[in-house]
């Protein structure tokens, strides 16, 4: 999910001798991987109230701010550094919309999908764009996700966290570990146990579960 | 790489879930890499974990697959999207919302007033997130400022099209009534009523079409009719950007409805979708009016593509014994699934009804027997087969005439064994037959088709070889029976012309006379045929070569344009 690093370092090079273009190159090729990171992780009904891309442009003008020290002094890979602030926005965001969001929500809500045969296109879209799958399995793997995505829900938040880092921002155990500032062992067993708590909840979803 | 002695040296002092988490994290940083993983080997390597590394390694490769789908998908799944439901009345720039009207997928309706022009309109807002970037936006507005300059009595005209504090909006007259889906749902209509309403929204497509713009996602939930019963054609345009560009999976484009939208649209395999897409849409939406169903029903929007793509809809007056003949025709040439059959523009669809509606004579009724034959010559869905068989087939024909010849030479040359021409035919097609598959394997997977084709081939070289024995114990004089060669081709041809394109039958044909000539004149008996065979192999496997050849200019022309975006 995150862009290739290789090219990131060249651009912090490029940054070091002062290019103004390879700094904006650099935030701009962040951008996606951040919206997606923050989507996954902003409470549903703040992300009725709050533009997901408004939260990124302000991470993107922290980091600016700040990129001068990262550049003197940064030990973090970049990315990390970036989901660093990400992570402290989204706790403010939770922080500011939570009182106000008991309060107001309820009068927003989202536009459901509606049923009906002139919607049932959403889907078979889904199904058309790969080109890889043919629909059948474009449709088992829909069914999957649904899953997948359910027991993720039912996870408590560091296994879910750590999931989604590892399998969705396919990040390493070593930059899990360090952007959740543990060792990189305690951040295998924390994997560890967040994939038998999946696997648990996987298993009572489908087949009533396993012995 | 040397790292799975990493589990062992911990296994002495380490507990088995400390092994067991580090031997996962391992596998899935490899498996980030790139490397193919094999689980057997590490359940042999760890046999007092192998059961549960095995069970916690297939979960870790489900979401893995799920996560890297999730991040293929460019924007967020249609069911997470928001959008933000205004407080009634609110101001909105130049507009007063003052009632919800509907919902779609691109986003909501309101009736509104526009302040300045003291005017009632309807306005609608564009989900947040239904564009991708700024690059599609614009694409989007500019699509839709096309679609405002029509004017037509029988379209709803777009008056503006603009964004007013983050949201996208278009303003359209505001049409009091509902629409041709809500009316649907009471039942069918008569034919007469059917008609005059398809007859107009016709006529509005039609100029729609010569302004270059297709609509491409009529349906009746597109359709409103206002209160004096006249029909409007909404968003239109705007369907345009989704069939242009159909997004990765789990992405929330509507494409169109499937129940109503034409075989090329479906498949987007040969052809794009144009003007002949929307008369097919016309037809459908008729067909739902006459009937009160959609042409296509099936439980799964996948079973209705195919339904779309490969059957004929249940005849109208099946459904509903009122409709007359002529209104059966008018619908069924509108939902011929290859274009051609169609009406060839909306106008001509158009006169038609109105030549229904006064009790003329139509012309869907026209060339009904030219149809039927240009049906039987069609090339079937599955002719794309062809396109990978192009250049085999030209070799195929070189291959074919040469040892015809051949034969015929040794023939003159009189020579009587049997066993050299035995040979020549079973291990020479023999092994060009290898050969052939091999070729064609290389190319890519076969597909079933090819091998229900592969197999009336091998049926047909087994039946030549056993020639060679039945002259023999007939007494026959070697290659007396020849001229059953081309029997045998012509019945492959049937075949493939069944399977693949009519046009085989034309080449079956010519096979079948030839068999006539090669018994009148054995002498020159096999050139004849090879010539014959050659040629049919030669002139299809050309087109079909020459076929893909365009497709893959094509094909680098798209990958250019998108590589230049």
């Amino acid at each position: 999910m995150w862009p290739e690093q290789f090219k990131t370092q060249e651009l912090l090079d490029q940054a070091r001798q002062g290019q103004e273009t390879a700094v904006n190159y650099l935030m701009d090729r962040h951008r996606n991987a951040l919206k997606r990171m923050i989507q996954m992780r902003l409470d549903r009904k703040i992300q009725q109230r709050v533009d997901v891309s408004d939260i990124v442009q302000d991470v993107l003008i922290e980091a600016n701010r700040r990129l001068k020290s990262y550049l003197e002094e940064g030990t973090m890979p970049f990315h990390l550094w970036l989901r660093h602030i990400a992570r402290d926005r989204i706790i403010d965001a939770h922080r500011r919309h939570r009182a106000s969001a008991k309060r107001s929500v309820d009068r927003e809500y989202s536009l459901a999908v509606p049923s009906g045969q002139d919607h049932s296109s959403i889907h078979l879209a889904a199904q058309l764009g790969d080109h890889e799958l043919t629909p059948a399995a474009a449709a088992l793997r829909k069914e999957l996700a649904v899953h997948v995505e359910n027991a993720l829900t039912k996870l408590d938040e560091s296994d879910c966290e750590v999931i989604v880092m590892r399998h969705y921002e396919q990040l390493t155990n070593q930059e899990v570990a360090s952007a959740l500032g543990l060792t990189e062992p305690a951040a295998s067993m924390r994997y560890l146990r967040a994939i038998r708590r999946l696997r648990v909840i996987l298993g009572e979803d489908t087949n009533g579960g396993e012995s | 790489m040397n790292v799975k002695p990493t589990g062992q040296q911990l296994s002495d002092f380490t507990s088995d879930d400390e092994r067991l988490a580090s031997i996962l994290s391992e596998l899935a940083d490899r498996h980030q890499r790139g490397e193919q993983i094999r689980i057997g080997e590490y359940c042999q390597q760890y046999p007092d974990l192998a059961v549960e590394l095995r069970r916690l390694w297939a979960t870790a490769m489900i979401t893995q697959a799920v996560g890297v789908d999730q991040e293929s998908s460019e924007a967020a799944p249609s069911s997470k999207q928001r959008i933000t439901r205004f407080e009634l009345p609110f101001d909105f720039g130049d507009f007063r919302l003052e009632q919800e009207l509907g919902r779609g997928g691109m986003g909501i309706v309101y009736r509104a007033k526009q302040l300045s022009l003291d005017r009632e309109v309807a306005v609608k807002m564009i989900l947040k997130g239904q564009f991708a970037d700024e690059f599609e936006r614009k694409r989007f507005r500019s699509e839709a400022e096309a679609a405002a300059k029509i004017s037509h009595p029988n379209i709803v005209n777009i008056t503006e099209v603009g964004e007013l504090q983050g949201h996208d909006y278009f303003c359209m007259a505001y049409i009091r009534g509902g629409t041709l889906a809500d009316r649907l749902n009471q039942g069918p209509m008569t034919s007469r009523e059917s008609a005059r309403i398809v007859a107009d929204i016709a006529r509005a497509i039609a100029v729609a079409h010569q302004a270059g713009i297709t609509h491409r996602d009529l349906k009746p939930s597109n359709i409103l009719i206002g209160t004096s019963g006249t029909p409007y054609v909404a968003d239109f345009g705007l369907a345009k950007k989704h069939t242009q560009s159909i997004p990765d999976s789990g992405s929330h484009s509507v494409v169109g409805t499937p129940a109503y939208m034409a075989p090329e649209q479906v498949s987007r395999e040969k052809m794009e979708s144009g003007p002949l897409s929307d008369i097919y849409s016309l037809g459908a939406m008729l067909y739902h009016m006459l009937t009160g169903r959609s042409p296509f029903q099936a439980a799964s929007p996948i079973e209705l593509m195919m339904m779309v793509l490969n059957e004929d809809p249940v005849p109208v007056r099946v459904l509903n014994r009122n409709v007359d003949r002529d209104m059966e025709m008018i619908v069924m040439r509108c939902l011929q699934k290859p274009t051609d059959l169609r009406y060839q523009s909306a106008d001509e669809l158009a006169d038609d009804l109105n030549a229904y509606l006064l009790g003329e004579p139509i012309r869907a009724r026209d060339g009904r027997f030219s149809q039927v034959i240009a049906n039987l010559f069609r090339e079937t869905h599955h002719a794309s087969v062809l396109v990978s068989w192009g250049l085999l087939w030209m070799w195929h024909s070189l291959i074919l005439l040469m040892a015809c010849i051949f034969t015929n030479v040794l023939q003159w040359q009189q020579v009587e064994n049997r066993w050299t021409y035995w040979i020549i035919w079973s291990f020479g097609f023999g092994t060009w037959a290898v050969v052939f598959w091999w070729l064609r394997r290389r190319m890519g997977p076969v597909t079933f088709v090819e091998r229900q084709i592969a197999h009336t081939w091998a049926g047909s070289m087994a039946a030549i070889i056993l020639l060679f024995p039945l002259e023999w114990i007939l007494g026959l004089p070697v290659l007396s029976l020849s001229p059953v060669l081309a029997l045998v081709s012509a019945q492959t041809f049937i075949v493939k012309a069944g399977i693949l394109s009519g046009q085989f039958y034309v080449h079956a044909a010519l096979l079948l006379v030839t068999a006539f000539f090669m018994a009148l004149f054995p002498h020159v008996g096999l050139t004849l045929f090879g010539v014959v065979v050659s040629a049919c192999f030669f002139v299809t496997g050309l087109k079909y070569h020459w076929l893909r050849l365009k497709m893959d200019v094509k094909e680098e022309l798209a990958r250019d344009e998108r590589a230049s975006i």
